[in-house]
């Protein structure tokens, strides 16, 4: 790890990116939760996270193919049993929105004292 | 993907869920409403939903996949009134029988209770993406 500290924050990055494309595939699946035929939407982390460990030639975020939606495996829910077709579960959604949200806070939180440890090493204010 | 994307589409959710409730609440005050401006009795109505993508033509399979949802039609009710015996009716016909709107109270309140928990599921939405954003804007304090 060439930065002290820094190592784990472009990963943190990654983490956090798919933590919101998440929350927008959850979010799509209670929006439509009445839609005829409609069949949920999720998304899968991998490899995201071995693709950007991976990336040492990657100088900025939104550089093509740099932690972009297309790191992620898109999957389908089947057809519900429902008469009109639908394969959401209404409770099971939010469960999922929750726990995600959760991670993503997690996350946020963890970036948050990495960088503050960085600031205290380079203030010096530790000794 | 960005964290105004999840609020558009929990919008979306919310104005689809009232609009379900607004009709629901028309059928019920409507249950015995014989004129109408288009003339007849009234027909219960149905929105129908479908799904409406968030990007634009340009955008990955991915983003085309997560999708809003959108209040396509309201649907009216294809199904002939019930007709009621009751001659002192101001519209009953000559044999006595009042044509009455074919809608069902129990039908009506189980899908205002559907709609409602719906509406409720996407301001949790609403809820976690303000966290989310509270959560982001700490970083770097």
């Amino acid at each position: 790890m060439s930065q002290i500290l820094g190592g784990a924050i472009p990963h943190l990055e990654t983490a956090m990116r798919f933590r919101i494309a998440r929350q927008a595939a959850l979010s799509a699946n209670v929006a439509n939760a009445d839609t005829p035929n409609y069949r949920r939407v999720d998304l899968s982390f991998d490899g995201a996270l071995a693709k950007a460990a991976g990336r040492i030639e990657r100088t900025h975020a939104r550089h093509l193919g740099a932690g972009g939606a297309s790191d992620y495996r898109l999957e389908r829910g089947p057809r519900g049993q429902r008469p009109d077709g639908n394969g959401v579960q209404l409770d099971r959604e939010v469960v999922e929105l929750t726990r995600n949200a959760g991670a993503f806070e997690k996350q946020a939180a963890v970036l948050t004292r990495l960088l503050a440890i960085r600031r205290l090493a380079l203030s010096g204010e530790g000794r | 993907m960005n964290l105004s994307n999840i609020t558009d589409i929990a919008v979306s959710g919310l104005i689809a869920q009232r609009a379900r409730m607004a009709a629901t609440a028309s059928n019920v005050a409507n249950a015995h409403t014989t004129r109408t401006a288009s003339g007849g009795v009234y027909r219960r109505r149905d929105p129908v939903f479908r799904t409406d993508s968030i990007g634009g033509p340009f955008a990955g399979e991915l983003v085309r996949s997560i999708q809003r949802v959108q209040v396509e039609r309201v649907a009216v009710d294809p199904r002939p009134p019930i007709a009621r015996f009751d001659p002192g009716h101001p519209d009953a016909d000559e044999r006595g029988y009042v044509s009455l709107p074919r809608v069902n109270l129990v039908e009506e309140l189980a899908n205002m209770k559907s709609a409602s928990r719906s509406y409720e599921s996407n301001l949790v939405i609403m809820r976690k993406v303000r966290e989310m954003a509270q959560a982001a804007m700490q970083i770097g304090r």
